[in-house]
This record gives structure tokens, C-alpha cells and sequence, in this order.
């Protein structure tokens, strides 16, 4: 056992040290002094004497009394040191000597000190002076006293004597009393110092140190006492510290665990014991038999890894518990416990928490389906058929190989979702998407793009054979009639195809050149396939040109309208026109409305265009008013496209510009498609209402052609039907437009409505509408479309030339 | 020789009062004859005495001894020995009453020159010794018998 040293023992050593040598420093200090002082005394008595004794001989010397010189020389036997006194005579010469004893060391006297200083000297064990006899000014003589060192040594000697005496007797003295102090001045560092040790042993006592004097010790008390304080204040800090930690810890929702640096569990909650169903004390090596074999390993390097590099790592693994029937995914996040001990760091163990995420993935694999898939056909999405296309046309241009797209849209699929429902709808989408992914191969991708919209990929595709083949698969599919809710239901569907990089030098390219193929396959009748082409392109590009012109012409009011009047069968005279919207493009001439209305309504131009056009018209209107009264034309009839018809607020626009223009209502008929009306039946009969309501007509254009059923058209609030020209032109070689025709009239006539024929152009035409009792006529036969300002003109005559001739047909006909 | 020694070794060792010296020089007169006279009277020169230049007369009678500071009475001095306050009388064969008058008597004792001295006279002459003096004094003598200073 280590020897304690004691603070009191080290004091006193050392202060008897101080003591001892501040002693014998003194008393060799004193010594010498003393014996230099006695020898300086003694030297200045035998000089005093000298002096005296001088003066006494120098009668003696004047005198030459031999025997008074002598008696005088005697008289320094009361001098026990005095060994000899010489006196010379004025010239040096020994006159008269004494010795006091005998001294075998001390000198005789010389018998001359010519020559000789004054002074003191000496020799060993001896001190003698030279002074020399002085009367006024003249020497007498000269007196050499010689003395022995020896009594002063003596005295030295008895003095040092005396003073160890009184050394040990002070130093006896002062170990008493040093003693005593000590312990004195000690006690409160004891006081602290068993305070300390008691605190060491229990830190959270609430022991003070007693500070017994306001001195260094008493302040290093209240120091120690304040430190004492601040550590108590700290420890209790650490205690709600821990005990809040440990209430997280034990209350938390994740599991929490902590393992020493042998991977030895030495705490865990309750959740990571629920979580794991191990204990809380079981060994790392034991918990990895639980988890997943592929990921063991995978663990173990991350936990290494932490202690390693000294910083936190996350894994995520699979684990099944022993007592677990399935497994769960496990998200551990591990961090190390750090120890800073002396500048340096070292790791204590690891802590780490836990938490199941297993519900958490589902719900991200859900996320992750939802985000690349389509819900409804479980068919990858747009995002997905993107990124896969970006990437299949990284690798073709890489291995220079061939990619194509084969965009699709169903055709007419609004009318199935009108006429059976959404729920039908999103079903025959289901089965087509199926069907879809049936016939493309594994290799290539089919993807819903939203709505009635799909993408096709085709990778490596070596020709356009076979592109045709696959698309022409796919369109046979898509045509297969499909049982939904009880209904026989068969769609067809147009493709556009786009091939890298024949067709485009990018995804984005590629797809808007599939887009133009698509359009172009609708164009041509749908249910049908288009390649895209670099005509495409031009057209496209003519159609970009066109747009442009139009848009111009629009904002420079270039168009114009010309009127084909409708001839009335019963009156026999024209009674009222179609306004027909015309484009004379000062550099490229007239342009087909057939061209520029489709352009207009791609180019959202429509809605402008026609707006242009009521207000041309009802401005024309307004200012020939009395002159269309007086040839008879009682309305105006102006073809409204789906986009008009269905835009906000039409029927209010329609009755402020009448308003504005001061028309009648009854001089304005809107003729609107079949189709465009069958795009959203319930909405088209509310505006047809809204504007029957206003007091304008109704008539419906090209019917025949659409599919409306006849439960809509007795909904509608028409005034009158149009038959496509398609049925009349044919009149009456073709049995079919016959038999079409007539039943349109006759139906139309059942349901109230007038009828008007489109396309006349021959008289037996005419006469078969006259026979069928057919409302009116429009047609080349007639009148062909004139500028505005000729109708004015050619009303009359037309009038006139067409008159006769229909009395003469009404009269045949009755 | 050694008479004159001594007389000029008295004279070193005897003090006058300040009013009787004049700083620089001390006169020694013999009266009648003396062998110190005759002594001193051989010396080709008179030496000085401590600080004292010494002047030597010899006067025949008290009467031209007014600026003696000291006499060596010898035979046959002349005149009324009065007026001789200061002055140091010293009796070298001198007849009686200048033997009890003179404050130092020389005589020859054992072949040698000896002295001795009268304390009581020294005083009433107003003038001092050396103890020196007094010590080496063959003979010595005081009314006051707190003075111990003589040998005998």
C-alpha cells in the first residue's frame, strides 16, 4: 500500500529545515562577524592601547628612562591576550621590550622597524600593531604590541557553545510550537479534505466544508464549497437529464438500445423488445440469426463501420422475430457513443434505434405504383412510359437501333362515357388496356397516357412492317366488341406512329411527330393507322403558316362573309341565307374555310373567329336591316362550331349584341352540328334553350351524319333540321340517299321541325324535294355564296328566274 | 648633555597656561650656574620643544626673567625671586630657599639624572604636568591625598 506523505510532516520538515539553516546561516554569520569584529576590537584596543601606552613612554623616550619604559610596557599584563610590547626609539631601535608570557609561537621583538608601516597585521594565532610614538609633530618612538588571537577564539568557541545550546533549546521550542500550528493551520484543509472524500463517495450528499477563518484556507473552503454547488446544481441536472431520458426512452414508439462495445445488448426498451421479441441482455450474434441471411452481412459491416469511423450509420433489413410469424422490414439507425477522456476520443458502445417500417414501404411501394402506374388499367403511366422512352432512346442511339411510339386514342370514347356512364367507361379502359398488353410483346411497353390515350413503345423495331403489323394487331384488338353492364360495346381507335431516329432526333420530338400522325389518322376517318412523314411535317408546318396568317387576319379584318340563301319551297322565293365565313389572303388568294376552320379551332382561334363574325353579321345587319326586310329575308343563319356553342355565357353575349346592334332575335338562326351537339347533349339543350329563349332560331346542320339518338333530338329545342348534302347529292340514282331523305323530311316534319335540304344542285333534285314536301333548298342550284352586298342584288333575280319554275313544280307536285 | 635632555624633556611634558604662551616659542633661562646651563650653553644648536621654537638666556638676576617660562636655577642667582607666576622653576644644584621654591629638582642618583617634582608648587605656579612626567618622576611630591600619581 502506497505510503500517504503528510502535508503536517512535509510543513514541519521543511520549516525545521528553514529553521536549522536560518540558525546556522546566522550563527556562521555571526561567527565570522564576531570573530572579525573581535579581531577589529582587538585590534583597535591594542591600538587604543598602543596609543596609551606611547604617550605614557614618551617621557620615557625623551627621557630614555629604560625602567619607566619598562614599567609602562608591564602594565599590559592586565591583557591576558597581550603576548609582547616593543618600543623603539625615534630611529627604530628596539629601547625596550616586554613579554608577557611565554609564547613559543609568538615573535620576538625585532631589534629594528626601520622601515616598518604603522598598522595592524598579523600571522597566525596572533595580531599585532605598529604605531608610532607622536609628540606634536615630531616621533618619538614607535610601540609594536603584539597580542595572541587565542582568547578570541576562546570566546568563539564558548560563544558558538552557548548559541547550539540555545538552538536546540529554540529548536525544541519551535517544534512545539510548529507542531502545534501546523495542526492548527492543517485542521481546516483536513476538514475539507474529509469532506471531499465523503463526497467522492456519494456525490449527491449535501455536505459543505466548514470555513473556519477568512484566509487562503478559509477562501479555497468557500471555493471548494461554491464548486461543490455548481456540481450539485450539474448532478441534478443529470438526474432529471436521465430521468427524462430514460421516461422518453421507456415511453418512446421506437425501439431504443444500447450495446457495449463487446455487441453485447445492455439496455432496450420495452418497444425494441416488443418489436423483436428478444430480450433485453442477448448478444448481437444471436439477434442477427433473426434477421434475413442475404442482409447479415450487410449489418455487421455497418456496425463496424460506426465504430470504425465514429459516426452514425442507417440500414434497413429484413427481420423475423423468433416467435414472429411474418417478417418485417426493420429501419436502424446506429450511432456511436463517444467518450472524451484527456484529449482523446474513444468509442463506448453504440445506441442505436428502431423503428418497423413495414407499413411505411407498403405504403411507398403504393406510392411508387401510383406514382409509374396507372390505377384503373394497372398499366404504367405517362411518367413511367417517359422515363422508359428517354431511356430507350439513349440506348438506340447507342446501339444504333430503331425505336418507335404508336400513340392511340379511342375514337368517339366521350360518347360511350355519355351514353352508358364513367363507371362503363373506365371499365372497357380496364379490358382494353388488358387486351393492350396482350398483344404487345415483353420487350415493348404499353402505357396509359390518361383519358382514352395509350402509348405504345416498340424497341429495336427493324422496319415498318412490322410497326403496321403490331399496329394493326392492336387496332383488330381494340375493335373486338366488349360486354359492359349488359351492352355490346365496340370502339375503334386511331394511331399515330413516330420512329427514332427516322422521325425525330428526341423523346419530346418524337412523341409530338407521333401526336401529328395521330391527327393526321383522325383526320383521314380515325380507325386507322399514320405514319408521320416529312409531308406531315409540311402540311404541319402550312398549318403553323396558316395559323399565323389567320391570326393575322383576324386582328387586320381580312375575313369576310358571304350568304348562300335558302330558297323557300312553299314560297317559292328566298327567305333567308347561310352566312359563310370566307378568307381572300392577298397572297395566297381565297383560302378554304375547310382549311382555316379546322386551324382555327386547333389554334383555340375559334371562339375569336366566331365572335368576328356575330359581330360582322349583326353589324351588316344593322345596317341593311330595312333592305333585307324588303327583299324578303327574314333571317340570317350563322353556323356556331362546339367551342362556341358550349363557351360561357354565349347566350348572354348573343342577346347584348343583338341588343347592341338593335336586331330583332327572329332575323338570327344558329345552325349547329349534330356531332358538336352529341360532344355534351344535357349542356347543348340548356343553351339551346337559353338561346331559343332570346327569341333566336334553331337549326341542326349535316344531320345524318352524327349519331344523335332520336330521344336527344326530340329534346332539342329546334326549329329545323338540315340534311347533309351527302344524302342529296346522290338523289336520285342512289335508292338509299332517296329512302334517307325522305324519312328525314318526314320525321323531321313529325317532330315539328322544318327541313332543310343542303346541296341542291340538280332540278330533279328539286323536284324530289318538292315532291317530299321539303321546307327549303339551299344549293348550287340556287344560288351559289355570294358577298353580302350581292344578295341585295341577286335576290331579286334569283327571285325572279328561280319563281316561275317552283310554281310550276309545286303545281306538278299537288 | 643628559641634564639638558632632560630640562628639555620637562619642558615637553609641562604646560603653561594659554596668557603665558605666546604660541610660537618657549624661553628657558638659567639663573647662576647650573650644569644644565652649562650643558645647554655646548649645544651648537637649541632644539625645539614639541611645537615650541626654544629660546635659551641666561640671566644673571630675577629681575631680566619676566619672559622666562622656565628657570634653571643653578648657584648664585641674583635678585628677589618674585614675579614668577608661570614660570617653571627647576632647581639644578640650586641652594636653599630656591629648593622649596622650584616645582623640579634635578639630582644624580645611582649615576643617573633623576628628578623629582613638587605637585603643590606646579600648582601654585599656575602650570600642569604630563603624568608621563610624574611617573617617571624619582621622587614626587603632594599635599592632596587624593593624588596617587607619585611613586612615592
Amino acid at each position: 500500500m502506497e505510503r500517504q506523505a503528510s502535508l503536517s510532516n512535509s510543513l514541519l520538515r521543511a520549516s525545521f529545515m528553514v529553521i536549522v539553516l536560518s540558525l546556522v546561516a546566522i550563527s556562521s554569520v555571526f561567527t565570522v562577524y564576531s570573530n572579525q569584529k573581535a579581531k577589529e576590537t582587538l585590534a583597535t584596543d591594542l591600538l587604543v592601547m598602543a596609543d596609551i601606552l606611547g604617550n605614557r613612554s614618551s617621557a620615557a623616550l625623551i627621557f630614555g628612562d629604560i625602567e619607566g619604559a619598562q614599567r609602562n610596557l608591564e602594565s599590559t599584563t592586565f591583557s591576558d591576550s597581550i603576548v609582547s610590547a616593543c618600543l623603539y626609539d625615534r630611529d627604530g631601535t628596539l629601547f625596550v621590550a616586554y613579554f608577557a608570557h611565554a609564547d613559543a609561537n609568538a615573535k620576538r621583538c625585532k631589534n629594528s622597524i626601520k622601515g616598518s608601516r604603522a598598522g595592524d597585521y598579523q600571522y597566525p594565532g596572533h595580531l599585532g600593531v605598529v604605531v608610532p610614538i607622536i609628540d606634536g609633530s615630531e616621533q618619538l618612538g614607535t610601540i609594536v604590541i603584539e597580542s595572541s588571537t587565542a582568547p578570541i577564539a576562546s570566546t568563539l568557541m564558548n560563544a558558538l557553545a552557548t548559541s547550539m545550546t540555545a538552538f536546540a533549546v529554540i529548536i525544541l521550542a519551535a517544534y512545539v510550537i510548529l507542531r502545534r500550528l501546523i495542526r492548527l493551520t492543517i485542521a481546516p484543509l483536513r476538514n475539507l479534505h474529509d469532506t471531499a472524500l465523503t463526497i467522492s463517495i456519494n456525490p449527491y450528499l449535501e455536505l459543505r466544508a466548514e470555513r473556519v477563518q477568512n484566509d487562503e484556507v478559509g477562501r479555497l473552503v468557500e471555493v471548494f464549497n461554491d464548486m461543490l454547488d455548481t456540481l450539485g446544481k450539474e448532478n441534478n441536472a443529470l438526474m432529471n437529464s436521465e430521468r427524462r431520458f430514460r421516461a422518453l426512452a421507456e415511453n418512446s414508439p421506437v425501439g431504443i438500445y444500447q450495446m457495449n462495445n463487446e455487441l453485447e445488448f445492455i439496455y432496450a426498451n420495452d418497444t425494441w423488445q416488443k418489436l423483436t421479441g428478444m430480450p433485453q441482455h442477448c448478444l448481437e450474434r444471436d439477434y442477427l440469426k433473426f434477421v434475413e441471411s442475404a442482409e447479415r452481412e450487410e449489418l455487421v459491416k455497418v456496425l463496424e463501420q460506426v465504430q470504425k469511423q465514429r459516426a452514425p450509420q442507417v440500414i434497413e433489413y429484413h427481420f423475423k422475430p423468433p416467435d414472429g410469424v411474418k417478417s418485417m422490414i426493420f429501419m436502424e439507425h446506429i450511432a456511436p457513443v463517444l467518450c472524451y477522456n484527456e484529449g482523446k476520443v474513444t468509442v463506448d458502445g453504440m445506441i442505436g434505434s428502431l423503428l418497423d417500417i413495414s407499413d411505411l414501404k407498403s405504403a411507398q411501394m403504393e406510392l411508387e405504383n401510383l406514382a409509374f402506374y396507372d390505377p384503373l388499367t394497372s398499366l404504367p403511366n405517362r411518367r413511367y412510359f417517359r422515363d422508359n422512352l428517354n431511356y430507350e432512346v439513349v440506348q438506340a442511339s447507342r446501339d444504333k437501333t430503331r425505336v418507335a411510339i404508336l400513340m392511340l386514342d379511342l375514337d368517339n370514347f366521350k360518347k360511350v362515357n355519355d351514353t352508358l356512364g364513367h363507371d362503363a367507361g373506365d371499365e372497357l379502359l380496364s379490358v382494353l388496356g388488358k387486351r393492350l398488353s396482350a398483344v404487345i410483346a415483353q420487350k415493348d411497353l404499353v402505357s396509359r397516357m390518361g383519358g382514352d390515350e395509350f402509348m405504345m413503345l416498340l424497341r429495336d423495331v427493324k422496319s415498318k412492317e412490322e410497326i403496321s403489323n403490331i399496329a394493326n394487331r392492336v387496332l383488330t384488338e381494340i375493335r373486338e366488341p366488349i360486354i359492359i353492364s349488359g351492352h355490346d360495346i365496340e370502339v375503334s381507335a386511331s394511331i399515330g406512329v413516330g420512329i427514332y431516329p427516322d422521325d425525330a432526333h428526341t423523346p419530346e420530338e418524337l412523341i409530338r411527330n407521333a401526336d401529328l400522325a395521330l391527327y393526321h389518322s383522325k383526320e383521314g376517318g380515325r380507325n386507322c393507322l399514320s405514319f408521320f412523314s416529312k409531308d406531315l411535317q409540311t402540311r404541319i408546318s402550312e398549318r403553323v403558316h396558316l395559323e399565323r396568317k389567320l391570326r393575322d387576319a383576324i386582328k387586320t379584318d381580312q375575313l369576310t362573309f358571304f350568304v348562300q340563301p335558302k330558297w323557300s319551297l312553299h314560297e317559292g322565293r328566298l327567305i333567308s341565307g347561310e352566312v359563310l365565313i370566307r378568307w381572300f389572303d392577298e397572297a395566297e388568294g381565297p383560302i378554304s374555310p375547310g382549311l382555316f376552320i379546322p386551324i382555327a379551332e386547333e389554334a383555340g382561334l375559334i371562339l375569336e373567329l366566331g365572335d368576328w363574325l356575330l359581330d360582322r353579321v349583326f353589324d351588316a345587319i344593322a345596317w341593311h336591316n330595312d333592305e333585307l326586310k324588303a327583299l324578303g329575308i327574314e333571317s340570317l343563319a350563322i353556323n356556331l362550331s362546339a367551342r362556341q356553342f358550349f363557351s360561357n355565357n354565349l347566350a348572354l353575349k348573343i342577346e347584348s349584341a343583338l341588343k347592341s346592334y338593335n336586331i330583332d332575335p327572329s332575323m338570327i338562326e344558329f345552325e349547329l352540328t349534330e356531332s358538336a351537339v352529341m360532344e355534351d347533349t344535357e349542356l347543348a339543350i340548356s343553351v339551346m334553350h337559353e338561346l331559343k329563349n332570346i327569341g333566336c332560331r334553331l337549326s341542326m346542320d349535316d344531320f345524318g351524319t352524327g349519331y344523335s339518338s332520336l330521344s336527344y333530338l326530340k329534346r332539342f329545342p329546334l326549329d329545323a333540321v338540315k340534311i347533309d348534302q351527302s344524302f342529296i347529292s346522290d338523289i336520285p340514282q342512289d335508292q338509299n340517299d332517296v329512302e334517307i331523305s325522305a324519312a328525314i323530311i318526314a320525321m323531321g316534319h313529325k317532330l315539328g321541325l322544318e327541313v332543310v335540304a343542303e346541296g341542291v344542285e340538280t332540278q330533279a333534285q328539286m323536284d324530289f324535294l318538292v315532291q317530299q314536301n321539303c321546307d327549303y333548298a339551299q344549293g348550287y342550284m340556287i344560288a351559289k355564296p355570294m358577298p353580302f352586298e350581292r344578295l341585295f342584288i341577286e335576290t331579286p333575280e334569283i327571285n325572279k328566274d328561280m319563281g316561275g319554275d317552283s310554281n310550276m313544280l309545286r303545281q306538278n307536285a299537288s | 648633555m643628559v641634564r639638558a635632555a632632560v630640562i628639555f624633556g620637562i619642558l615637553r611634558f609641562t604646560q603653561w597656561p594659554s596668557e603665558k604662551l605666546n604660541g610660537v616659542s618657549l624661553t628657558l633661562c638659567a639663573l647662576g650656574i647650573s650644569p644644565t646651563s652649562n650643558a645647554i650653553e655646548t649645544l651648537p644648536r637649541i632644539p625645539s620643544v614639541a611645537k615650541f621654537k626654544l629660546n635659551y638666556r641666561h640671566y644673571e638676576s630675577f629681575d631680566d626673567t619676566q619672559d622666562c617660562h622656565a628657570i634653571v636655577l643653578g648657584v648664585n642667582p641674583q635678585g628677589q625671586a618674585i614675579n614668577l607666576h608661570n614660570t617653571l622653576l627647576i632647581c639644578d644644584g640650586c641652594d636653599d630657599p630656591f629648593i622649596e621654591r622650584s616645582a623640579i629638582r634635578l639630582f644624580k642618583q645611582a649615576k643617573r639624572i633623576q628628578f623629582g617634582i613638587n605637585l603643590d608648587r606646579i600648582d601654585s605656579q599656575g602650570l600642569s604636568l604630563s603624568s608621563s612626567l610624574i611617573e617617571l618622576a624619582s621622587q614626587c611630591y603632594s599635599s592632596n591625598p587624593a593624588f596617587s600619581g607619585c611613586r612615592e
